[in-house]
């Protein structure tokens, strides 16, 4: 599909010029990393309209259905991965006045895990494109340190810092 | 997405062709996707860079009305770097940019600029 290529290209080079103007201001990796991911997700809706116009457009019927099953596969897993790690704190609250989450709290981590999970389901799928895998290595990173403030016990006087939706 | 009505360009692709009839009357003929948001960014007073997927099913939609072309970078001049994909304002386009533009010096811009010419 020659214009999802000239796509892609066009996003590489735009990530690139990104990254460089941000690092010629200044600007640390980490505040470029989620400056590129709120970009993305701003245009995501736009992106898959775009996309299911060009799989309606331009692919046979049998192209349509092995891209639908690869993406749904990607999305159970995803998922799946997603549950799991919830299920942690879930069963730790059952034990534990150190992990105290409310539904916010779950419904917040669940994004960021969710979101994490397609991205580094996307940068696997593209794996000659450095500015993705960049952008999901960040992200990646990102949870996992907010993933490790989740597993720390909350002090004594407040419980606050084992409540995810409470970081920001 | 809002819903366009026929013969009409969408806020954002007035908002583009504006930004790239001032480039080009800043003496910047083409354009490239990053460059473009970043002007937009600064026209917008905005603090954030359009999304990647808006600005670029954007750019599409806009050659295929035929106000703007694109072309790749020569290879030497990206210097190592991804080759950028060059805009270009149309003759039509920089029409339909500058009525945009006199609309809103008239504080008309409820009125959506008219395309000269429907997508095929």
């Amino acid at each position: 599909m020659p214009i999802a290529r000239r796509r892609i290209d066009e996003i590489d080079a735009d990530l690139h010029d990104h990254i460089a103007h941000e690092r010629t201001d200044g600007i640390g990796d980490w505040r470029i990393a989620l400056s590129i991911a709120a970009r993305m997700v701003r245009g995501l809706a736009a992106d898959a309209s775009w996309r299911s116009q060009m799989i309606a457009h331009h692919s046979t019927r049998k192209e349509v259905t092995k891209m639908s099953k690869s993406a749904r596969r990607s999305a159970v897993r995803v998922a799946l991965a997603t549950a799991f790690i919830l299920l942690l704190p879930l069963v730790a609250m059952q034990f534990t006045d150190d992990v105290n989450w409310s539904l916010a709290d779950f419904v917040f981590a669940g994004a960021l895990l969710g979101g994490t999970g397609l991205l580094l389901e996307v940068a696997v799928r593209k794996p000659g494109n450095i500015a993705y895998r960049a952008a999901a290595i960040a992200i990646g990173l990102a949870a996992i340190v907010l993933g490790g403030q989740m597993t720390r016990p909350a002090s004594r006087s407040s419980v606050a810092c084992s409540s995810p939706a409470r970081w920001l | 997405m809002p819903r366009r009505k026929p013969g009409t360009l969408l806020p954002l692709e007035t908002e583009i062709l504006e930004a790239a009839l001032s480039m080009l009357r800043s003496g910047q003929a083409t354009f490239h996707g990053f460059g473009l948001a970043q002007t937009m960014r600064e026209q917008t007073g905005s603090q954030a860079l359009t999304g990647h997927g808006t600005l670029y099913k954007a750019l599409s939609r806009l050659e295929d009305f035929g106000l703007l072309t694109s072309r790749w970078e020569d290879a030497a001049a990206a210097e190592g770097r991804p080759r950028r994909r060059l805009y270009e304002l149309t003759g039509q386009g920089a029409r339909v940019a500058e009525q945009a533009v006199a609309d809103d010096v008239d504080h008309a811009a409820v009125r959506p600029s008219r395309v000269a010419s429907e997508p095929a």
